[in-house]
Protein backbone atom coordinates (compact mmCIF):
# COMPACT_ATOMS: atom_id res chain seq x y z
CA UNK A 1 0.00 0.00 0.00
CA UNK A 2 2.61 2.07 0.89
CA UNK A 3 4.74 1.42 -2.31
CA UNK A 4 1.58 1.93 -4.22
CA UNK A 5 1.01 5.19 -2.76
CA UNK A 6 5.01 6.76 -3.52
CA UNK A 7 5.05 5.25 -6.96
CA UNK A 8 2.05 7.60 -7.67
CA UNK A 9 3.46 10.24 -5.96
CA UNK A 10 6.80 9.81 -8.31
CA UNK A 11 4.42 9.48 -11.61
CA UNK A 12 2.71 12.70 -10.31
CA UNK A 13 5.80 14.64 -9.77
CA UNK A 14 7.07 12.87 -13.37
CA UNK A 15 3.76 14.63 -15.03
CA UNK A 16 4.46 17.62 -13.11
CA UNK A 17 7.71 17.87 -14.74
CA UNK A 18 6.44 16.77 -18.06
CA UNK A 19 4.07 19.82 -18.71
CA UNK A 20 5.71 22.49 -16.84
CA UNK A 21 9.65 21.68 -17.11
CA UNK A 22 9.65 19.33 -20.62
CA UNK A 23 8.23 22.07 -22.90
CA UNK A 24 11.13 24.88 -22.23
CA UNK A 25 13.59 21.95 -23.44
CA UNK A 26 11.60 21.89 -26.96
CA UNK A 27 13.02 21.67 -30.55
CA UNK A 28 11.22 22.23 -33.11
CA UNK A 29 8.00 22.82 -31.22
CA UNK A 30 8.41 19.10 -29.71
CA UNK A 31 9.23 17.60 -26.89
CA UNK A 32 9.50 13.79 -25.72
CA UNK A 33 7.03 12.53 -23.78
CA UNK A 34 8.87 10.72 -20.10
CA UNK A 35 5.70 9.48 -19.29
CA UNK A 36 5.34 7.14 -22.40
CA UNK A 37 8.81 6.30 -22.42
CA UNK A 38 8.89 5.38 -18.66
CA UNK A 39 5.85 2.97 -19.64
CA UNK A 40 7.74 1.51 -22.25
CA UNK A 41 11.36 1.00 -20.36
CA UNK A 42 9.11 -0.54 -17.68
CA UNK A 43 7.82 -2.44 -19.98
CA UNK A 44 10.69 -4.28 -21.64
CA UNK A 45 12.09 -4.23 -18.26
CA UNK A 46 9.43 -6.83 -17.05
CA UNK A 47 7.79 -4.61 -14.77
CA UNK A 48 4.78 -5.49 -16.02
CA UNK A 49 2.62 -4.01 -12.54
CA UNK A 50 4.44 -0.92 -12.40
CA UNK A 51 4.19 0.10 -16.30
CA UNK A 52 0.60 -0.61 -15.98
CA UNK A 53 0.55 1.93 -12.93
CA UNK A 54 2.12 4.50 -14.69
CA UNK A 55 0.26 4.24 -17.61
CA UNK A 56 -3.04 4.46 -16.38
CA UNK A 57 -2.06 6.73 -13.49
CA UNK A 58 0.07 9.16 -15.57
CA UNK A 59 -2.82 9.09 -18.58
CA UNK A 60 -5.53 10.03 -16.42
CA UNK A 61 -2.68 13.11 -14.90
CA UNK A 62 -1.96 13.93 -18.81
CA UNK A 63 -5.74 13.63 -19.72
CA UNK A 64 -6.64 16.21 -16.93
CA UNK A 65 -4.14 18.83 -18.59
CA UNK A 66 -4.96 17.71 -22.44
CA UNK A 67 -7.54 19.69 -24.93
CA UNK A 68 -8.37 15.78 -26.20
CA UNK A 69 -11.15 14.01 -25.10
CA UNK A 70 -10.66 12.35 -22.04
CA UNK A 71 -9.04 9.19 -21.62
CA UNK A 72 -6.87 9.77 -24.97
CA UNK A 73 -3.56 9.55 -23.14
CA UNK A 74 -4.91 6.57 -21.01
CA UNK A 75 -5.99 4.66 -23.66
CA UNK A 76 -2.51 5.24 -25.52
CA UNK A 77 -0.33 4.63 -22.54
CA UNK A 78 -2.71 1.60 -21.80
CA UNK A 79 -2.54 0.35 -25.22
CA UNK A 80 1.16 0.76 -25.97
CA UNK A 81 2.17 -0.75 -23.10
CA UNK A 82 0.06 -3.72 -24.02
CA UNK A 83 1.11 -4.01 -27.73
CA UNK A 84 4.76 -3.45 -26.44
CA UNK A 85 4.61 -6.32 -23.89
CA UNK A 86 3.15 -8.69 -26.33
CA UNK A 87 5.67 -7.87 -28.68
CA UNK A 88 8.61 -8.62 -25.89
CA UNK A 89 7.21 -11.91 -24.97
CA UNK A 90 6.57 -12.86 -28.66
CA UNK A 91 9.72 -12.27 -29.96
CA UNK A 92 12.46 -11.98 -26.79
CA UNK A 93 12.98 -13.37 -23.65
CA UNK A 94 14.88 -10.31 -22.66
CA UNK A 95 16.97 -7.27 -23.73
CA UNK A 96 19.82 -5.03 -24.11
CA UNK A 97 20.27 -1.02 -23.93
CA UNK A 98 20.17 -1.53 -28.03
CA UNK A 99 16.91 -3.78 -28.84
CA UNK A 100 15.49 -1.71 -26.32
CA UNK A 101 16.42 1.51 -28.21
CA UNK A 102 15.21 -0.38 -31.61
CA UNK A 103 11.74 -1.00 -29.65
CA UNK A 104 11.80 2.18 -27.97
CA UNK A 105 12.45 3.74 -31.60
CA UNK A 106 9.48 2.00 -33.11
CA UNK A 107 7.06 3.00 -30.55
CA UNK A 108 7.80 6.41 -30.62
CA UNK A 109 7.88 6.70 -34.56
CA UNK A 110 3.93 5.38 -33.68
CA UNK A 111 2.95 7.57 -30.89
CA UNK A 112 4.22 10.96 -33.16
CA UNK A 113 2.79 9.58 -36.41
CA UNK A 114 -0.82 9.13 -34.23
CA UNK A 115 -0.17 13.00 -33.07
CA UNK A 116 1.04 13.95 -36.64
CA UNK A 117 -1.95 12.81 -37.82
CA UNK A 118 -4.11 14.31 -34.68
CA UNK A 119 -2.24 17.88 -34.95
CA UNK A 120 -2.08 18.02 -39.39
CA UNK A 121 1.38 19.14 -38.13
CA UNK A 122 4.94 17.75 -38.84
CA UNK A 123 7.93 19.52 -38.19
CA UNK A 124 10.76 16.92 -39.07
CA UNK A 125 13.40 18.29 -37.04
CA UNK A 126 11.56 18.36 -34.19
CA UNK A 127 10.61 14.75 -35.33
CA UNK A 128 14.19 13.41 -35.30
CA UNK A 129 14.93 14.83 -31.87
CA UNK A 130 12.16 13.78 -30.73
CA UNK A 131 12.98 10.09 -30.87
CA UNK A 132 16.76 10.77 -30.30
CA UNK A 133 15.71 12.04 -26.74
CA UNK A 134 12.90 9.62 -26.32
CA UNK A 135 15.95 7.37 -26.68
CA UNK A 136 18.12 9.19 -24.73
CA UNK A 137 15.72 9.51 -21.84
CA UNK A 138 15.59 5.96 -21.96
CA UNK A 139 18.62 5.03 -21.45
CA UNK A 140 18.68 7.35 -18.30
CA UNK A 141 15.04 5.29 -17.07
CA UNK A 142 17.22 1.90 -17.73
CA UNK A 143 20.19 3.02 -16.06
CA UNK A 144 17.90 4.24 -12.99
CA UNK A 145 15.98 0.68 -13.21
CA UNK A 146 19.68 -1.64 -13.83
CA UNK A 147 20.72 0.31 -10.33
CA UNK A 148 17.65 -0.49 -8.05
CA UNK A 149 17.98 -4.11 -9.98
CA UNK A 150 21.84 -4.54 -8.44
CA UNK A 151 20.68 -2.67 -4.90
CA UNK A 152 17.51 -5.05 -5.00
CA UNK A 153 19.56 -8.45 -6.57
CA UNK A 154 17.21 -8.80 -9.28
CA UNK A 155 18.75 -10.79 -11.79
CA UNK A 156 19.68 -8.87 -15.01
CA UNK A 157 18.12 -8.84 -18.09
CA UNK A 158 19.81 -10.14 -21.20
CA UNK A 159 19.38 -10.34 -25.17
CA UNK A 160 18.03 -13.03 -26.24
CA UNK A 161 16.31 -13.19 -29.56
CA UNK A 162 14.01 -16.18 -30.54
CA UNK B 1 -6.35 -10.07 -9.83
CA UNK B 2 -5.42 -8.67 -6.56
CA UNK B 3 -2.08 -7.22 -7.32
CA UNK B 4 -3.65 -5.23 -10.26
CA UNK B 5 -6.53 -3.62 -7.51
CA UNK B 6 -4.59 0.11 -8.10
CA UNK B 7 -4.40 -0.28 -11.45
CA UNK B 8 -8.32 -1.26 -12.08
CA UNK B 9 -9.61 1.45 -9.88
CA UNK B 10 -7.57 3.78 -11.46
CA UNK B 11 -9.10 2.64 -15.00
CA UNK B 12 -12.59 3.05 -13.39
CA UNK B 13 -11.72 6.29 -12.39
CA UNK B 14 -10.83 7.31 -15.56
CA UNK B 15 -14.05 5.64 -17.58
CA UNK B 16 -15.72 8.17 -14.74
CA UNK B 17 -14.12 11.01 -15.76
CA UNK B 18 -14.50 10.49 -19.50
CA UNK B 19 -18.11 9.80 -19.27
CA UNK B 20 -18.43 13.19 -16.96
CA UNK B 21 -16.73 15.10 -19.69
CA UNK B 22 -19.15 14.59 -21.70
CA UNK B 23 -21.57 16.21 -19.66
CA UNK B 24 -19.14 19.40 -18.91
CA UNK B 25 -18.77 18.30 -15.24
CA UNK B 26 -14.84 18.12 -15.48
CA UNK B 27 -14.01 21.52 -14.49
CA UNK B 28 -13.87 21.07 -10.71
CA UNK B 29 -11.52 18.00 -10.87
CA UNK B 30 -9.38 20.33 -13.53
CA UNK B 31 -9.27 22.73 -11.49
CA UNK B 32 -8.18 21.12 -8.65
CA UNK B 33 -5.18 19.25 -10.93
CA UNK B 34 -3.73 22.77 -12.33
CA UNK B 35 -4.20 24.63 -8.76
CA UNK B 36 -1.78 21.79 -7.50
CA UNK B 37 0.03 21.34 -10.28
CA UNK B 38 1.18 25.23 -11.04
CA UNK B 39 2.95 26.15 -7.34
CA UNK B 40 5.15 23.07 -8.16
CA UNK B 41 5.79 23.65 -11.45
CA UNK B 42 6.30 27.62 -10.66
CA UNK B 43 9.22 25.90 -8.85
CA UNK B 44 10.86 24.11 -11.14
CA UNK B 45 10.65 26.52 -13.89
CA UNK B 46 12.27 29.28 -11.80
CA UNK B 47 15.05 26.41 -10.79
CA UNK B 48 14.99 24.92 -13.91
CA UNK B 49 13.76 26.79 -16.44
CA UNK B 50 16.44 29.42 -17.62
CA UNK B 51 19.14 26.48 -18.53
CA UNK B 52 17.63 25.94 -21.85
CA UNK B 53 17.03 29.72 -22.20
CA UNK B 54 20.88 30.25 -21.69
CA UNK B 55 22.08 27.44 -24.41
CA UNK B 56 19.53 29.12 -26.74
CA UNK B 57 21.02 32.35 -26.07
CA UNK B 58 24.51 31.77 -26.49
CA UNK B 59 23.89 29.60 -30.32
CA UNK B 60 21.40 32.38 -31.40
CA UNK B 61 23.36 35.41 -30.57
CA UNK B 62 23.96 36.39 -34.39
CA UNK B 63 20.49 36.05 -34.94
CA UNK B 64 19.80 38.25 -31.77
CA UNK B 65 22.26 40.85 -32.94
CA UNK B 66 20.59 40.67 -36.65
CA UNK B 67 17.14 40.79 -34.93
CA UNK B 68 18.04 43.93 -33.09
CA UNK B 69 19.20 45.73 -35.66
CA UNK B 70 15.82 45.41 -37.51
CA UNK B 71 13.87 45.59 -34.53
CA UNK B 72 15.61 48.91 -34.13
CA UNK B 73 14.55 50.03 -37.48
CA UNK B 74 10.87 48.88 -37.33
CA UNK B 75 11.00 50.79 -33.69
CA UNK B 76 11.95 54.04 -35.97
CA UNK B 77 9.20 53.27 -38.52
CA UNK B 78 6.97 52.84 -36.38
CA UNK B 79 8.02 55.92 -34.12
CA UNK B 80 6.84 58.10 -37.13
CA UNK B 81 4.23 55.67 -37.89
CA UNK B 82 2.78 56.54 -34.25
CA UNK B 83 2.77 60.07 -34.80
CA UNK B 84 0.72 59.89 -37.78
CA UNK B 85 -2.19 57.58 -35.94
CA UNK B 86 -2.08 59.88 -32.99
CA UNK B 87 -2.97 62.67 -35.28
CA UNK B 88 -5.52 60.41 -37.12
CA UNK B 89 -7.24 59.58 -34.23
CA UNK B 90 -7.23 63.33 -32.75
CA UNK B 91 -8.55 63.82 -36.04
CA UNK B 92 -10.97 60.56 -35.78
CA UNK B 93 -12.10 61.38 -32.38
CA UNK B 94 -13.12 65.18 -33.34
CA UNK B 95 -15.04 63.61 -36.22
CA UNK B 96 -16.78 61.22 -33.85
CA UNK B 97 -17.91 64.11 -31.53
CA UNK B 98 -18.86 66.21 -34.49
CA UNK B 99 -21.16 63.11 -35.39
CA UNK B 100 -22.29 62.22 -31.95
CA UNK B 101 -21.00 58.93 -32.17
CA UNK B 102 -19.97 56.96 -29.29
CA UNK B 103 -16.51 55.68 -28.62
CA UNK B 104 -15.60 52.92 -30.63
CA UNK B 105 -15.42 49.00 -29.14
CA UNK B 106 -11.91 48.34 -29.71
CA UNK B 107 -11.27 51.11 -26.61
CA UNK B 108 -13.61 49.63 -24.43
CA UNK B 109 -11.24 46.20 -24.55
CA UNK B 110 -9.50 45.32 -21.09
CA UNK B 111 -6.91 43.08 -20.88
CA UNK B 112 -6.17 40.55 -18.10
CA UNK B 113 -2.37 39.20 -18.06
CA UNK B 114 -1.71 35.49 -17.46
CA UNK B 115 1.32 33.52 -17.04
CA UNK B 116 1.50 30.00 -18.78
CA UNK B 117 1.25 27.24 -16.26
CA UNK B 118 1.61 24.37 -18.67
CA UNK B 119 1.19 22.68 -22.12
CA UNK B 120 0.30 19.21 -22.72
CA UNK B 121 2.43 18.24 -26.15
CA UNK B 122 3.83 19.96 -28.31
CA UNK B 123 1.56 18.41 -31.10
CA UNK B 124 -1.45 19.49 -29.24
CA UNK B 125 -1.23 23.76 -30.15
CA UNK B 126 -2.86 24.55 -26.81
CA UNK B 127 -1.58 26.14 -23.33
CA UNK B 128 -3.22 26.48 -20.07
CA UNK B 129 -3.53 29.84 -18.23
CA UNK B 130 -3.26 30.87 -14.33
CA UNK B 131 -6.54 32.55 -14.90
CA UNK B 132 -9.71 31.52 -15.32
CA UNK B 133 -13.60 32.18 -14.31
CA UNK B 134 -12.32 34.57 -11.02
CA UNK B 135 -10.94 36.63 -13.21
CA UNK B 136 -14.21 36.93 -15.69
CA UNK B 137 -12.36 34.81 -18.62
CA UNK B 138 -14.89 33.34 -20.67
CA UNK B 139 -14.83 30.66 -23.41
CA UNK B 140 -14.21 32.57 -26.96
CA UNK B 141 -12.06 35.36 -25.78
CA UNK B 142 -9.02 36.38 -28.17
CA UNK B 143 -5.77 35.97 -25.89
CA UNK B 144 -3.14 38.21 -27.44
CA UNK B 145 0.57 38.31 -26.86
CA UNK B 146 2.75 40.95 -27.58
CA UNK B 147 -0.33 42.99 -29.23
CA UNK B 148 -1.03 40.05 -31.92
CA UNK B 149 -3.55 37.50 -31.75
CA UNK B 150 -2.07 34.25 -30.28
CA UNK B 151 -4.81 31.67 -29.34
CA UNK B 152 -8.98 31.50 -28.64
CA UNK B 153 -9.85 30.17 -24.46
CA UNK B 154 -11.39 26.73 -25.52
CA UNK B 155 -12.44 25.95 -21.93
CA UNK B 156 -12.30 27.65 -18.38
CA UNK B 157 -12.03 26.67 -14.91
CA UNK B 158 -12.44 28.12 -11.55
CA UNK B 159 -8.47 28.99 -11.36
CA UNK B 160 -7.32 28.17 -15.07
CA UNK B 161 -8.01 28.22 -18.69
CA UNK B 162 -7.27 26.28 -21.73
CA UNK B 163 -6.06 28.44 -24.83
CA UNK B 164 -6.10 26.50 -28.28
CA UNK B 165 -3.42 28.73 -29.90
CA UNK B 166 -4.72 29.97 -33.70
CA UNK B 167 -1.43 27.30 -34.99
CA UNK B 168 -3.81 24.48 -34.33
CA UNK B 169 -5.62 22.94 -37.14
CA UNK B 170 -9.18 22.94 -35.65
CA UNK B 171 -8.64 26.86 -34.47
CA UNK B 172 -10.58 28.89 -36.61
CA UNK B 173 -11.14 32.75 -36.17
CA UNK B 174 -12.73 35.02 -38.95
CA UNK B 175 -10.29 37.33 -40.03
CA UNK B 176 -9.94 40.21 -42.62
CA UNK B 177 -7.46 41.44 -44.89
CA UNK B 178 -7.03 45.20 -43.72
CA UNK B 179 -6.02 46.61 -47.22
CA UNK B 180 -8.01 44.33 -49.75
CA UNK B 181 -10.87 44.15 -47.41
CA UNK B 182 -11.07 40.12 -48.19
CA UNK B 183 -12.54 38.58 -45.29
CA UNK B 184 -11.58 34.74 -44.43
CA UNK B 185 -11.35 32.14 -41.96
CA UNK B 186 -7.81 32.02 -40.13
CA UNK B 187 -6.81 28.13 -39.87
CA UNK B 188 -3.41 26.81 -38.70
CA UNK B 189 -1.87 23.27 -39.27
CA UNK B 190 0.48 21.79 -41.59
CA UNK B 191 0.70 24.76 -43.88
CA UNK B 192 1.16 27.01 -40.89
CA UNK B 193 -1.02 30.13 -40.48
CA UNK B 194 -3.35 30.53 -43.63
CA UNK B 195 -6.74 32.93 -43.86
CA UNK B 196 -8.97 30.68 -45.82
CA UNK B 197 -12.41 30.77 -47.98
CA UNK B 198 -11.45 34.33 -49.44
CA UNK B 199 -13.94 35.00 -52.02
CA UNK B 200 -12.11 34.86 -55.49
CA UNK B 201 -12.86 38.78 -56.37
CA UNK B 202 -10.39 40.19 -53.95
CA UNK B 203 -7.00 40.89 -55.13
CA UNK B 204 -4.99 40.03 -52.16
CA UNK B 205 -1.70 42.13 -51.69
CA UNK B 206 1.05 40.37 -49.93
CA UNK B 207 2.31 42.08 -47.24
CA UNK B 208 -1.19 43.70 -45.91
CA UNK B 209 -1.91 43.27 -42.11
CA UNK B 210 -4.55 40.45 -41.01
CA UNK B 211 -6.64 41.41 -38.16
CA UNK B 212 -9.99 39.64 -36.84
CA UNK B 213 -12.97 40.49 -38.40
CA UNK B 214 -15.09 40.55 -35.11
CA UNK B 215 -17.46 38.51 -36.37
CA UNK B 216 -19.51 36.57 -33.90
CA UNK B 217 -18.37 35.43 -30.33
CA UNK B 218 -15.55 37.37 -28.29
CA UNK B 219 -13.17 38.40 -30.46
CA UNK B 220 -13.41 41.96 -30.94
CA UNK B 221 -12.60 43.20 -34.09
CA UNK B 222 -9.24 44.75 -35.06
CA UNK B 223 -6.62 42.57 -33.45
CA UNK B 224 -3.59 42.37 -34.92
CA UNK B 225 -2.70 38.36 -36.42
CA UNK B 226 0.05 38.85 -39.20
CA UNK B 227 0.57 39.25 -42.65
CA UNK B 228 0.00 38.20 -46.01
CA UNK B 229 2.83 36.34 -47.39
CA UNK B 230 1.72 34.72 -50.33
CA UNK B 231 -1.32 33.09 -52.50
CA UNK B 232 -0.69 29.21 -51.48
CA UNK B 233 -4.41 28.46 -52.89
CA UNK B 234 -4.72 26.80 -56.86
CA UNK B 235 -5.86 28.31 -59.76
CA UNK B 236 -9.30 26.23 -60.21
CA UNK B 237 -10.13 26.56 -56.89
CA UNK B 238 -13.39 28.19 -55.57
CA UNK B 239 -12.43 30.48 -52.88
CA UNK B 240 -8.55 32.08 -52.10
CA UNK B 241 -5.93 31.01 -49.43
CA UNK B 242 -2.83 32.76 -47.93
CA UNK B 243 -0.18 31.84 -45.99
CA UNK B 244 0.18 34.37 -42.85
CA UNK B 245 3.36 35.40 -41.03
CA UNK B 246 3.17 35.90 -37.38
CA UNK B 247 5.92 37.69 -35.43
CA UNK B 248 5.12 36.09 -32.50
CA UNK B 249 7.02 33.04 -31.83
CA UNK B 250 4.51 30.09 -30.73
CA UNK B 251 6.78 27.65 -28.79
CA UNK B 252 8.28 30.89 -27.00
CA UNK B 253 4.85 31.79 -25.31
CA UNK B 254 5.18 33.20 -21.84
CA UNK B 255 2.61 35.89 -20.74
CA UNK B 256 -0.52 36.16 -22.45
CA UNK B 257 -3.27 38.88 -21.95
CA UNK B 258 -6.60 37.65 -22.63
CA UNK B 259 -9.21 40.34 -23.90
CA UNK B 260 -12.68 40.90 -22.34
CA UNK B 261 -14.39 42.64 -25.39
Amino acid sequence: MIKNIVKIFAIFFLVIVQLTLVPYFAIGNVWPNLVFILVLVLVIFDHDYDAYLTASFGGLMLDLASPMFFGFFTLILMGFALMTKFLVNKFLTGTSPLVMSVIIFICIVIYDSIFVIISHEFNLIGFIFNILFSIAWAQFFLYILNLRSKRFNISTVRLDLR
Amino acid sequence: MKRYRAIIIILILTVLLAVSSLFGWLSFPKNIFWRTVSPVGAVLKVSFGRVPKTFTNIFEINRILKQNHDLINENLNLQSQLAQLNEVSYENEILKKELKFSQSQSLNMALVPSAIIGRASGYLKSVVIDKGEKDGVVKGQAVVSEGFLVGIIKSVQADSAEVTLVTDYNSLVPAILQDSRGTGLLRGGLEGLVVEDIPLNIGTKNGESVVTSGLGGQIPAGLVIGKVQNLISKPGEIFQKVSIGSPIDFSRLEVLFVVKK
